[in-house]
């Protein structure tokens, strides 16, 4: 089967000391030809996987001599403090960032607000809150009030508008209540 | 030649069983169990522990490397500390973390006289509406009640320049009437929403 060059022949050409059929002859010619080589292969592996030890132990070694520096280095009390500090700060900073850029800043509403009024009204109370407002408004022309409820009605800025309209004497007075749409 | 007294089968069986044969059967034997041996008793086990001293090198390695990079951050860190560390500080005025809020009172006082308003009362408070949309990680919401008296047409400058502080104050709600003193002035009443820090250690 393998090698069959060297195989011994029997001086009886007829009869072979090894017949091709006998399973043991075929082993014992494959131990001797491939299996020792097996074996060598597998001794080397062994000594280089032992040898290897050595070097990846070293390094195990280094590797952890270097970790428990710099654990202790970085368990000084100063060290620590600093990188508690500079943590503080960092998130401090993101805080701020995020409250500048995230944040609506109402006094542009309100001013568009104030702004928004007709000269014919006369704004007697202001009343603000988390995007709900309520004026109170006196005038004396009927007309100037129905046009400030149509403007405050047609922006879309604006939503459930109220007005309450009562005749005095002299004057009108107006409570009007709207909401400012969040965008 | 001393074998020439022997029959032809007697040859073959000489051939058939000689000890050079049995010394290679033996052999064999010997190596297949020797190798068993090896590589139940010496490759496995060396292959597991080669395996186990790997993964600890990496892992090892990756512990290293983040340690590594803590330390060289601190120390750029430190750097810039030295560098920025006074500006840094003033933060300490803007965002109070022992709930001192001198610097805020002062510039409300200036922003309140600048804009012809005086200050009537100032009150602090815990913040109980929920309109913060966003979550800070230190900053706390605070509320601030200010009553102060003016002229309403100063009113919206009033508010831009309370809004443009460095705390970042938010105007949350407002409100006057023509209600006016002996001086002609309306009081008006302010709520904003302002920051501080709840961590007394946070600048130490």
């Amino acid at each position: 089967m393998f090698n069959s060059k060297k195989q011994p022949q029997s001086i009886d050409f007829l009869q072979p000391v090894y017949s091709p059929t006998d399973i043991w002859a075929n082993a014992y010619i494959w131990l001797t030809n491939v299996g020792k080589y097996m074996l060598i292969i597998v001794e080397i592996v062994v000594l280089g996987v032992f040898f290897s030890r050595f070097i990846l132990d070293k390094q195990n070694n280094d590797l952890t001599e270097d970790v428990n520096g710099k654990v202790t280095l970085l368990s000084n009390e100063s060290w620590q403090k600093n990188a508690s500090l500079y943590e503080n700060y960092q998130y401090l900073l993101n805080d701020i960032g995020t409250i500048r850029e995230k944040q609506e800043i109402n006094s542009v509403k309100i001013s568009e607000l104030v702004s928004g009024i007709p000269s014919s009204l006369h704004l007697s109370t202001f009343g603000y809150s988390v995007n709900k407002v309520s004026l109170r408004l006196t005038s004396n022309s009927l007309d100037a009030i129905k046009d400030y409820e149509s403007s405050l009605k047609n922006n879309p800025n604006y939503s459930d508008v109220s007005f309450n309209i009562n005749k005095d004497s002299s004057e009108i007075v107006v409570n009007v209540n709207f909401s400012i749409v969040v965008d | 030649m001393e074998n020439k007294g022997l029959n032809t089968t007697e040859y073959i069986k000489l051939i058939k069983e000689s000890p050079e044969k049995k010394k290679g059967y033996i052999f064999a034997g010997v190596t297949v169990f020797v190798s068993i041996l090896l590589i139940i008793f010496a490759i496995r086990p060396t292959i597991v522990t080669i395996t186990q001293i790997n993964s600890s090198i990496k892992e090892k390695n990756r512990l290293n490397t983040a340690l590594e990079a803590k330390i060289s951050t601190l120390s750029a860190l430190d750097k810039q500390y030295e560098e920025i560390g006074t500006q840094l500080g003033d933060l300490e005025l803007i965002y109070p973390s022992n709930g001192n809020f001198s610097l805020l009172l002062a510039n409300i006082e200036s922003v309140l006289s600048r804009n012809s308003f005086s200050l009537v009362g100032v009150d602090f408070d815990k913040y109980s509406d929920k309109n913060v949309t966003f979550t800070p990680k230190v900053l706390v919401p605070w509320t601030m009640m200010i009553v102060a008296k003016g002229s309403t047409s100063n009113l919206v400058n009033l508010l831009k320049s309370l809004e443009a502080l460095p705390m970042y104050p938010v105007v949350e709600s407002f409100s006057y009437s023509d209600q006016k003193d002996s001086s002609g002035l309306t009081s008006f009443s302010i709520s904003m929403r302002i920051y501080k820090i709840d961590n007394n250690n946070f600048y130490k």
